[in-house]
């Protein structure tokens, strides 16, 4: 992903956030922008209808992002991409971290909802968090439990 | 108005605000009103956008805080570095 102005930043931050509120209910923390390093958290549950009607959460969508301030403007360092069923169980993810050595690793995580997969690590490019959120969010309208088909494991 | 599912089909929509279907799918192609496109043809609209066109007052609102000062940095230190410098 190509650095971003201070300005992009925002733009991008802004039409996530309007995105994300037509789905569900959102809360998108900004943090460290006049630091070195600069998180966006983004928590999404859907419906997130929490008066009337009264409609249970069904999915939640957790998204961060870390960028650091370089002299081309902010780079995007790491994220944690996440997908949780509340009602089915599991979890997807995409990830970008660490996993044995010091550099960053782009992987998928995948968790049944039998619980089987947690903690292991699969096969992924990096990955932009629009394209990320619309593959998530068809899934989770489409009605599909989880499933880690076409997974190919890392560890 | 009763909303008891999380999606709802441009025909379920377009009946609930006594409009025509094709208005339901002009307003999802301008943008005017959000939708999953499940294949290309097929579109479900999320309960909180069904909400938002039919009573927008009883959308639950979100929130973005912004804090410039926060300090994050130490999420980016790694576990070993940490342990080494004593953090």
């Amino acid at each position: 992903m190509r650095p971003l102005s201070a300005h992009a930043f925002n733009q991008r931050r802004d039409g996530l956030y309007a995105r994300f509120d037509r789905l569900g209910r959102a809360s998108a923390r900004d943090l460290g922008a006049n630091k070195r390093v600069r998180k966006l958290v983004v928590d999404l549950v859907v419906p997130g209808q929490l008066g009337e009607p009264r409609l249970p959460d069904e999915v939640r969508f957790r998204y961060q992002e870390w960028w650091r301030r370089s002299s081309l403007g902010w780079l995007r360092v790491r994220y944690d991409y996440d997908f949780v069923d509340l009602v089915n169980g599991g979890r997807r993810g995409y990830h970008l971290h660490p996993l044995d050595g010091r550099e960053p690793v782009p992987h998928a995580v995948c968790v049944l909802p039998d619980g089987s997969g947690e903690g292991r690590h699969y096969f992924a490019f990096e990955v932009d968090l629009l394209a990320v959120h619309e593959e998530f969010e068809g899934q989770y309208a489409a009605g599909r439990p989880i499933d880690c088909r076409g997974l190919r494991s890392i560890d | 108005m009763e909303l008891t599912k999380s999606f709802y089909s441009p025909h379920e929509v377009a009946a609930m605000a006594s409009l025509h279907p094709s208005t339901i799918l002009n307003y999802i192609a301008t943008g005017r009103l959000y939708a999953v496109k499940l294949s290309e043809r097929t579109y479900r609209i999320p309960v909180r956008a069904v909400m938002g066109l039919l009573e927008p007052e009883r959308v639950v609102p979100s929130s973005m805080t912004v804090e410039p000062d926060a300090d994050v940095q130490r999420e980016l230190t790694p576990a070993r570095e940490v342990e080494a410098i004593g953090v």
